[in-house]
């Protein structure tokens, strides 16, 4: 049996375990194999059709059977594109760009942190408040500083606006690394 | 939990509560000056019900400006920083 064959057995298994409730609107369906769902998904089978062989068995005339030999109709366009390897939820997929846009900027506000720590401990020696003195202006400084930073550094800026987060957010985090950096 | 993931959740986190709490006195979020978060209210008296029930640490750092057609803007500049140490 291909690996194609094993999956549309699997689809038609995962259908007829399927529970349905049936009111003024329709039926609705609970599958309970998402994978089998996500199969049906990836295989490019349009919802209507999905619906159709998740109905199967509700005594709808007009509806196909889900065998096999019904899938394989569709096969022609199901079954190359049925995938091969693991399945990927496209919210998963957005959800790692994400962390990685994140990752991505948190290296560069680290890196832009130690500038203001070589800064504070040089240049700007005695400008920042140590030890017991106010620290207002180092957090003053430290908000001005990364919300220049977040306004003109491209990278860092296109790494969070990936993330799809707001820039306020940005500003505050850098804020928070420039600070503890100007602090050390 | 990294610094940095704890970070963007609390942010996040707070954001979304600041909306949520806008959104119930009628205001509507924008982008503020600088990128900061920023909500337009239908009158003053949204706009101050909205900045009282924001933390106190918070409220010290939110600002009421007139917009246009009567309306006002609360923008909500950074948090002011504090020595974790």
């Amino acid at each position: 049996m291909s690996k194609a064959e094993q999956l549309i057995d699997r689809i038609v298994e995962s259908v007829s375990e399927a529970t349905y409730m049936k009111d003024d609107r329709g039926i609705t369906y609970e599958i309970p194999d998402k994978e089998a769902e996500r199969i049906l998904i990836k295989a490019g089978i349009p919802f209507a059709q999905r619906k159709m062989y998740k109905a199967h068995d509700f005594g709808s005339p007009q509806l196909p059977s889900p065998n096999a030999s019904a899938l394989r109709k569709l096969g022609k366009r199901v079954t190359p594109k049925l995938p091969g390897g693991k399945f990927v939820d496209p919210f998963e997929k957005r959800r790692k760009a994400q962390i990685k846009a994140e990752a991505k900027f948190v290296k560069l506000v680290k890196k832009e942190a130690k500038n203001w720590k070589g800064w504070a401990k040089g240049e700007g020696k005695g400008l920042v408040p140590r030890g017991s003195e106010p620290e207002d202006l180092a957090s003053d400084a430290a908000q001005d500083a990364a919300r220049d930073w977040v306004q003109y550094d491209r990278e860092a800026k296109k790494a969070w606006e990936t993330a799809g987060h707001s820039l306020m957010i940005a500003t505050e985090i850098a804020a928070d690394y420039i600070y503890d950096a100007m602090m050390k | 939990m990294s610094k940095a993931s704890d970070l963007i959740d609390r942010y996040l986190g707070e954001a979304k509560e600041f909306a949520a709490l806008a959104k119930k006195h009628k205001g509507t979020p924008t982008r503020g000056e600088d990128g900061s978060e920023a909500y337009v209210f239908p009158s003053g008296k949204a706009a101050e019900n909205f900045v009282n029930k924001l933390p106190k640490k918070r409220q010290e750092r939110a600002f009421l400006r007139d917009s246009s057609k009567g309306r006002v803007r609360v923008d909500i500049a950074p948090a002011k920083k504090e020595s974790q140490r």
